[in-house]
């Protein structure tokens, strides 16, 4: 029945959820999926700038929802990728502006149009986090190897079970595999086994980031970046296609992983 | 043992960095924060059954009891108890002579004896919450304490 909704949520703040969404869209069109990003974080909008799209947007979610404007008025496409489209958040408004029931009829809306609608969640487990959660078909958590962020990322699994969610699946950013060698940082390995989540993707740490960012560019456009890597192979996966999890999405070249793997320790 | 990324990653299973610590503390936490038992009320608990138990078996030292929740996933919850209790020598030689299955050598004899001490393990399931633990279980209990001692 169309679109798979999507949601991006963490729990804690600042671990990677506006990157991901940014990224896991600009994947998702790259691959020919028609798709409609969601800033649902009412009044700290992000997802614009993180995409590039800020200097065009004239409505916003909460004009949807107060009838200010028609759906499609609200939705600004991707001048590169024709297939992605953004309904960016409200700056000046909270979060309860939006229900959760209008989160669920907006997506529904969209779905025979669109094969992916990604919503950006807010951080906390407020108001915001059930709206963006609402209409999920699939919740991915991002989380960060570093114990707050997992504690937190646990707390969202015990909320989806709550609202009778499927279990999210994970997306681990940020890591830095010097330091998982090093015994210095929780490895994958560690975060599945504590959150018992299945994984769906494992993004290491990368300097391409930020300036991506600073310049608007989703970094998975950027071909020299891991994490771009990482995240093109997650929107692989949520395609249906199997994409083995540890290729490229470390920063160690495949030939070093090799020359580890096979001449022992 | 390690696993498939560890290995993948070269990283040596006996490191013991900070990141283990930080695993230890994770699993700890989360296990208190998911089955809603606080460590506190956990201590309490623990401090009951010893003292109902010591009622019936002589020989309990509260500082040895173990009484935790393990858990297989996020659904399956166990409380563990490990509870030994001494006896006196004479008491544990007549009672090893008794037991037809359990051929042990002289040497592990004295090695038991001297040690004097039996560990008895109680495991009830919880779901999601902790009924009132029933001790029903205490003759598996004793089975399972004389098979598996090896391990400590
Ligand atoms: N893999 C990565 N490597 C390096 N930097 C990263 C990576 N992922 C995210 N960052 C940086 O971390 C910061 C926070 O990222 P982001 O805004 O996506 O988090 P968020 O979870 O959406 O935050 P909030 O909870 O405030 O909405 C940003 O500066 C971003 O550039
Ligand atoms: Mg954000």
């Amino acid at each position: 029945m169309g679109a798979k909704v999507i949601t991006i949520t963490s729990g804690k703040g600042g671990v990677g959820k506006t990157t991901t969404t940014a990224n896991l869209g600009v994947a998702l069109a790259r691959l020919g999926k028609k798709t409609v990003v969601i800033d649902a974080d009412i009044g700290l909008r992000n997802l614009d700038v993180v995409m590039g799209l800020e200097n065009r947007i004239v409505y916003d979610l909460v004009d949807v929802v107060e009838g200010r404007c028609r759906l499609r008025q609200a939705m600004i496409k991707h001048k590169q990728f024709p297939d992605l489209y953004l309904i960016p958040a409200a700056q000046t408004r909270d979060k309860t502006s939006v229900s959760p029931a209008d989160m669920i009829h907006i997506t529904d809306k969209l779905r025979s149009d669109f094969d992916f609608i990604i919503i950006d969640s807010p951080a906390g487990i407020e108001r915001g986090f059930r709206n963006a959660v609402a209409p999920a078909d699939e919740v991915l958590i991002v989380t960060n190897p570093e114990v707050s962020a997992v504690r937190d990322a646990d707390r969202i699994v015990g909320l989806l079970e709550a609202e009778h969610k499927n279990p999210g699946k994970l997306i681990l950013n940020r890591l830095k595999p010097a330091m998982v060698k090093k015994g210095e940082m929780l490895s994958a390995d560690d975060v599945v086994d504590i959150l018992a989540l299945e994984i769906i993707g494992i993004v290491p740490e990368d300097d391409h980031v930020i300036p991506a960012s600073n310049s608007g560019i989703p970094v998975t456009l950027n071909e020299n970046s891991h994490a771009g890597v990482a995240f093109r192979n997650i929107a692989r996966r949520l395609t249906g296609e199997d994409v083995a999890l540890m290729d490229l999405e470390t920063n160690s070249g495949f030939f070093q992983r090799l020359a580890k793997f096979f001449g022992g320790r | 043992m390690a696993g498939f990324f560890d290995r993948m990653l070269g990283r040596n299973s006996s490191n013991k960095g900070s990141s283990t610590t930080a695993k230890d503390r994770l699993k700890f936490v989360l296990l208190h924060e998911r089955v809603k038992i606080a460590p506190e009320k956990m201590r309490e608990m623990k401090a009951e059954i010893v003292a109902v138990i010591a009622k019936y078996v002589p020989g309990i030292d509260p500082d040895t009891v173990d009484i935790a929740i393990e858990q297989s996933d996020r659904y399956e919850n166990k409380l563990v108890a490990e509870i030994p209790f001494s006896k006196t020598r004479a008491e544990a030689a007549a009672e090893s002579d008794s037991h037809d299955d359990l051929s042990v050598s002289d040497d592990a004899l004295v090695e038991a004896d001297s040690a004097s001490e039996m560990d008895a393990d109680l495991k009830f399931h919880t779901d999601e919450t902790i009924p009132n633990p029933t001790i029903q279980n205490s003759v598996d209990v004793l089975d399972e304490a004389e098979t598996d001692e090896v391990d400590d």
